[in-house]
């Protein structure tokens, strides 16, 4: 079976710096997997066994993806395979778009199944994968907290607010897995020394016929005021700082 | 202003209505609510203001998301159109099917309308994005407390009922398990404790539950309590993923305070802090913190605001 | 000279620091030093890992990496608060590669697969440390067996490594200047006594007292070459060396951390203590000798890999580092102020455990005695 894997590379969210007028500057973080794709990945690694193939799958900037420690990075957690759709056109690239470069890369590499995350550790649009399966006109779903395939179909365990589904969707399909599906392993030293020597095949969206125009798009991202706070610390909790932070506390919960 | 000539409001379930129309009718000229279940249940859009409802007769094991493409024929009718749906799994899962169908843009967890601009949090919750969409019609899901809350009443009105048309890839129910529903809702909590990774084990909770009984609050905690841990509901997680919580005192004990967290505790009037890292960057969030044990500090705490 | 780490050492040590982060944080090492306990569960993650397997061979199912990345890694570890002088496998495989027989080969492997060092060294005795002409644990012959008599002193890890490297006296020796050879012993033979010395710190591994009292062996069970004990274990001596010089300085580190933040969160008079200058000064010191430390150890680690030998370099280093990370640790713990004193932080922990490493391996004054001999002997003639 032929697992094809989607991730995303996002700026480093501690590295974000907030300026004075709200705006955020992301130009010193750095490159780094969002956080909900590992659990993809490893959901991936886990699902193939040692008879399946991973295939990892991502689209970006070159900003992000012209990067082989990123790239290792990527192939350290599984992957035999790394395709990635890099294009400048797709610098902040919205759900609808990425998914497109994603759907018409995944169509020339081939799959038996796509995993996705929840969502992305920037945007977290929580789109991607699901127009991904729209667009490859596949079965897709998402909150996906299990999965298993049985007879050619894949049969899933969906984590909703109010109850548990299980699922029966025919391959090809794409999920979307939830954040605690797994605990990604961390890579292991093998892994991360053998990185460097799987293949890496790039796609410009011309290539690929991408279109890069969306439907929607950002006027403005902007980070909110904080309220201001007393910063009232005890700095230990010696008898006599517990008794006058309870002073402190109980005033405020008896006003 | 300028208002959408519709704005349908597409439920699995009727609460839904109570949720969103309120807020639907200042976004649009009309109100039509679309359900996927029986019209008898949601007779009460029309108390809420709504101006049609819609409905497809449930089918026997089939989930909401089947039903994406006949409630897209309904919408198709009206060339410009706001779709709203519950930002919950279900509602996300429909709202990218219906987006696809009818080659609108699709935004989640919209908290702020305004003037045909949609807002969410992005980064995790360290910004807020603005998002203007090019579609005529544009489906959005809209995040918890981003309304006012109406009540379901009594009232009648034109009901329609819709076909079923079949879906070119069906997903087929295997089997339903109800998850126990959870009663609490910390988002309208006047006071909250919050518990995180400094608590060693399961049963420690026992000390935070003593003191949120004290002063009469509400349980909460941090993402990894109620997913790593499971320790405790996800509905009493605070956070981005999770609730947002506006109480006039929170308590965190143990919560390291990362941004994901605080974006959901941020209009807390009053933040108390416990915790024993005095790096944690919660402390840049108290008003009131003491940098300790748990285990000495709560006894104590619990002693002095329990009568 | 590009002093850039290569992309793939800077992912090895992200995984580390990421494993420490989420499964041995501070918690877990106070605790085990709390109980005198060997972190097994540590060593057998460093292991799954492949972390306590690097520069262990392929053929051993290790991971090839070179001196300078094991060294990397060791200083990380020590620098988050864990005890990175147990990270030894590679050490120990490559004296088997070395002098080892296959089976004592196969059995350190074995042991590293586990995340264990497959055996303590047993050198030191009560009277005799760097003059080993006083060693007195004697093997003899007798009817086709050898048999161990004696004993030894501070042995690292008795209790904890599987094995048991012996270096003893040929009580009928070929040649007289050529009279120490190596033995394999297991601590479970009879005859074999294991006393646990009572330390003020290294509380997370044994440190022994073991005495031989007619413990039998074979011929099979010599470890290298008859006579050449000594010889042998030089190259062992100048690589524990740098890892010591690894580990010190990562404690440092790990010490320089925490009483920075401590510096710029503990207010006296109205400001930051880190405002005064008498605390600014400190910092810097600190700071240069930490950066020293790195680069001494990056610099020697350099030498190995590029097949220089370490028999000045490694001496001097240690020394450095043993000193330096001491003086680092002493001064982060001053700065801290009484809560330094307090095993409420790692810092006091830290300050125990350093001060052992101006005598493991080698004293400060030892370090002095080699290296000025190797010093001297550049400038003869």
């Amino acid at each position: 079976m032929k697992i094809l894997v989607c991730c995303k590379i996002v700026p480093e969210e501690q590295d974000i710096v907030i300026q004075k007028d709200g705006q955020l500057d992301i130009s010193r973080s750095a490159a780094k997997i969002s956080q909900y794709d590992l659990n993809a990945i490893e959901c991936a690694t886990r699902l193939a066994g040692a008879d399946g193939e991973v295939v990892a799958l991502s689209a970006g900037p070159r900003k992000w993806l012209d990067n082989t420690k990123i790239r290792k990075d990527i192939l350290s957690r599984g992957p035999a395979s790394l395709h990635l759709v890099m294009d400048d056109a797709l610098e902040g690239a919205m759900p609808d778009t990425t998914a497109s470069a994603l759907a018409l890369a995944a169509r020339r590499i081939g799959f038996d199944l796509i995993l996705c995350g929840e969502g992305s550790g920037d945007l977290y649009a929580q789109q991607v994968g699901l127009l991904l399966g729209e667009d490859l006109n596949v079965p897709n779903i998402n909150a996906v907290s299990s999965v298993t395939i049985e007879n050619g179909n894949v049969v899933v365990e969906r984590s909703l607010e109010r109850e548990i589904e299980v699922l029966e969707l025919p391959l090809p399909a794409v999920l979307c897995v939830t954040s605690d599906i797994n605990v990604p392993k961390i890579p292991t030293m093998k892994a991360i020394l053998g990185a460097g020597k799987k293949p890496v095949e790039v796609f410009s969206c011309a290539e690929l016929g991408v279109k890069t125009e969306s439907l929607s798009d950002y006027v403005s991202i902007v980070a909110p005021e904080g309220r201001e706070r007393m910063n009232k610390i005890f700095e230990s909790d010696s008898d006599e700082n517990i008794a006058s932070f309870i002073e402190l506390v109980r005033k405020v919960v008896q006003a | 202003m300028s208002k959408y000539p519709v704005v349908y409001v597409v439920a699995d379930r009727p609460e839904v209505f109570a949720e969103l129309i309120p807020g639907a009718l200042g976004l649009g000229e009309r109100v039509e609510a679309i359900l996927a279940g029986h019209p008898a249940n949601a007779s009460g859009v029309f108390s809420l203001g709504a101006d049609k409802l819609l409905t497809i007769a449930p089918r026997e094991r089939e989930i909401f998301e089947n039903y994406a493409p006949s409630i897209a024929k309904a919408i198709s009718a009206t060339p410009n159109a706001l779709v709203l749906l519950a930002a919950d799994k279900r509602g996300k899962a429909m709202a990218a099917k219906l987006g696809k169908a009818l080659n609108a843009a699709v935004i989640n967890d919209v908290n702020t309308f305004d003037e045909g601009k949609s807002g969410h949090m992005v980064y995790g919750g360290l910004a807020q994005g603005t998002e203007k969409p090019a579609t005529d019609i544009v489906v959005t899901t809209v995040a918890p407390g981003a309304f006012e809350q109406g009540e379901l009443g009594e009232g009648s009105g034109e009901t329609v009922a819709l076909d079923f048309i079949e879906p070119a890839h069906p997903i087929t129910l295997r089997e339903k398990r109800k998850i126990k529903a959870s009663s609490v809702n910390i988002g309208k909590a006047r006071r909250v404790v919050g518990v995180g990774r400094g608590f060693a084990k399961k049963e420690d909770l026992a000390l935070a539950r003593a003191l949120a009984d004290a002063i009469g609050a509400e349980l909460a905690c941090s993402r990894p309590i109620a997913e790593g841990e499971h320790w405790l509901e996800r509905e009493r997680y605070v956070g981005v993923s999770g609730v947002a919580i506006k109480p006039e005192v929170y308590f965190t004990l143990g919560i390291s305070g990362q941004i994901q967290h605080m974006v959901g505790a941020r209009d807390s009037r009053t933040i108390i802090v416990v915790n024993k890292d005095k790096n944690a960057p919660i402390f840049k969030f108290a008003d009131y913190g003491i940098i300790g044990d748990l285990y000495k500090i709560l006894p104590a705490l619990k002693k002095a605001l329990g009568k | 000279m590009d002093f850039s780490l290569t992309e793939e050492q800077e992912l090895l040590l992200s995984s580390v620091r990421e494993m420490m982060e989420r499964d041995f944080t501070d918690d877990y090492f106070r605790k085990c030093d709390e109980e005198h306990r060997f972190p097994v569960e540590f060593m057998t993650a460093m292991a799954e890992n492949g972390i306590s397997l690097l520069g262990v061979p392929e053929e051993y199912d290790g991971v090839p990496a070179d001196m300078l990345t094991q060294m990397l890694v060791i200083e990380e570890i020590a620098a988050m608060g864990g005890t990175g002088y147990l990270l030894t496998n590679a050490l120990c495989v490559h004296n088997m590669l070395a002098w080892g027989s296959p089976e004592q080969l196969a059995k350190t492997a074995e042991s590293a697969q586990k995340g264990i060092p497959g055996y303590s060294l047993l050198f030191t005795e009560p009277q005799a440390g760097s003059d080993n002409n006083l060693l007195a644990t004697t093997a003899i012959r007798k009817n086709g067996k050898i048999y161990l008599n004696g004993q030894k002193t501070f042995i690292t890890g008795a209790r904890d490594f599987p094995y048991m490297l012996v270096l003893a006296r040929d009580a009928e020796p070929k040649d007289p200047k050529r009279c120490f050879t190596m033995w394999w012993v297991d601590p479970n033979a009879h005859g074999v006594k294991i006393q646990d010395l009572h330390k003020i710190g290294w509380h997370q591994i044994s440190n022994c007292e073991v005495y031989f009292d007619n413990v039998e062996l074979d011929e099979k069970d010599m470890v290298g070459q008859e006579g050449y004990g000594f010889i042998h274990l030089m190259k062992n001596f100048e690589i524990e060396r740098l890892v010591i010089a690894a580990y010190s300085c990562g404690m440092a580190r790990c010490a320089f951390g925490d009483a920075v933040r401590y510096a710029n969160q503990r207010r006296q008079f109205g400001k930051s203590i880190g405002q005064y200058q008498m605390i600014q000064e400190k910092l810097v010191d600190m700071d240069i000798k930490l950066e020293n430390m790195h680069n001494y150890i990056c610099k020697t680690a350099w030498q190995y890999d590029a097949d220089q030998s370490l028999r000045l370099s490694s001496a001097l280093c240690k020394r450095y580092c043993a000193r330096a990370a001491g003086e680092v640790i002493d001064a982060a713990m001053q700065i801290m102020g009484g809560v330094g004193y307090t095993e409420d932080v790692r810092i006091s922990r830290l300050w125990r455990d350093i001060r052992i490493t101006r005598m493991a391996g080698g004293t400060d004054e030892i370090m002095v005695y080699i290296a000025a001999r190797q010093i001297l002997k550049q400038y003869e003639n």
